[in-house]
């Protein structure tokens, strides 16, 4: 058994889940994060012998984008820009043969081209436990 | 799906890697994120969870706290750089007191990087 964690966008939560149940995966587990990745957030500094007014707009646009889509927004822009971005983090259990499925369908679903996709991360599961009837193993997760 | 991403994921060998999971004070998520920027592993995950160790919580004015507000940070490094990482979060997340948290190393077997479909950090 295989888990598979997927960083991704916001606004791709939707598309993401509909993919999965286009090829039949219906059970994850999705959480609010908070990430960023080699860029270290965004960035709105103005650097002075530019152009201010767009700086300003700009930094007008990415404020009013990300201040609306999660609480405490506002405590995360920084004079200089945004150290964190809101993702989800999807978190899905499956089993070996479905591994490269899931992979594909959240990259088809997810891939813009542009910086912060997001990131999927894929580890060994040494057991699962359905709680409802105690059954364990790749059976638990069916 | 791209040509180029199918081939990506097709089964080629990638490096080892590590996912580092440290639950930490949140008034220390700043200053670990910070070391952690200033040894060149700026790329993280973070979230708000709650949590208790031995101590079952805390106990206040007769009030009891069975689960206490932390920080969770989540990073995917490669395997000789996770000892590093693990040293990083421990000098500044440190108080010496109970509460400052843990760090869990586990193993990860593959990585994918959406924006372009290729396997790898």
């Amino acid at each position: 058994m295989k888990e598979i964690v997927a960083i991704i966008r916001v606004n791709k939560t939707q598309a993401t889940k509909k993919a999965l149940g286009e090829i039949g995966i219906y059970s994850m587990t999705i959480c609010r994060v908070l990430g960023r990745g080699k860029q270290k957030g965004l960035h709105y500094e103005i650097t002075g012998g530019g152009d201010e007014e767009a700086e300003r707009l700009r930094r007008e646009r990415i404020v009013s984008i990300f201040s609306e889509s999660f609480d405490g927004g506002q405590e995360l822009l920084s004079a200089r820009g945004m150290r964190y971005i809101p993702k989800r983090m999807l978190t899905l259990a499956v089993a070996d043969a479905q591994a490269k499925g899931v992979i594909e369908a959240i990259v088809r679903a997810n891939q813009t081209g542009h910086i912060g996709d997001g990131k999927i991360f894929v580890s060994s599961l040494s057991d699962a436990v359905r709680v409802r009837t105690g059954e364990r193993g790749e059976i638990a997760i069916l | 799906m791209s040509l180029r991403a199918s081939c990506a994921i097709s089964g080629l060998r990638s490096e080892p890697m590590k996912m580092v999971r440290a639950v930490v004070r949140p008034e220390k998520a700043e200053a670990v994120a910070e070391a952690l920027e200033s040894e060149n592993f700026p790329a993280l995950t973070k979230m708000d969870v709650f949590g208790r160790g031995r101590q079952r919580g805390i106990h206040v004015d007769g009030v009891y706290y069975d689960e206490l507000p932390k920080t969770l940070i989540v990073q995917v490094v490669r395997d000789e750089d996770a000892p590093k990482i693990v040293d990083i979060i421990m000098k500044s997340a440190k108080t010496g007191h109970f509460g400052d948290g843990k760090i869990f190393v586990s193993e990860i077997e593959e990585a994918y990087t959406i924006r372009t479909g290729m396997k790898g950090l």
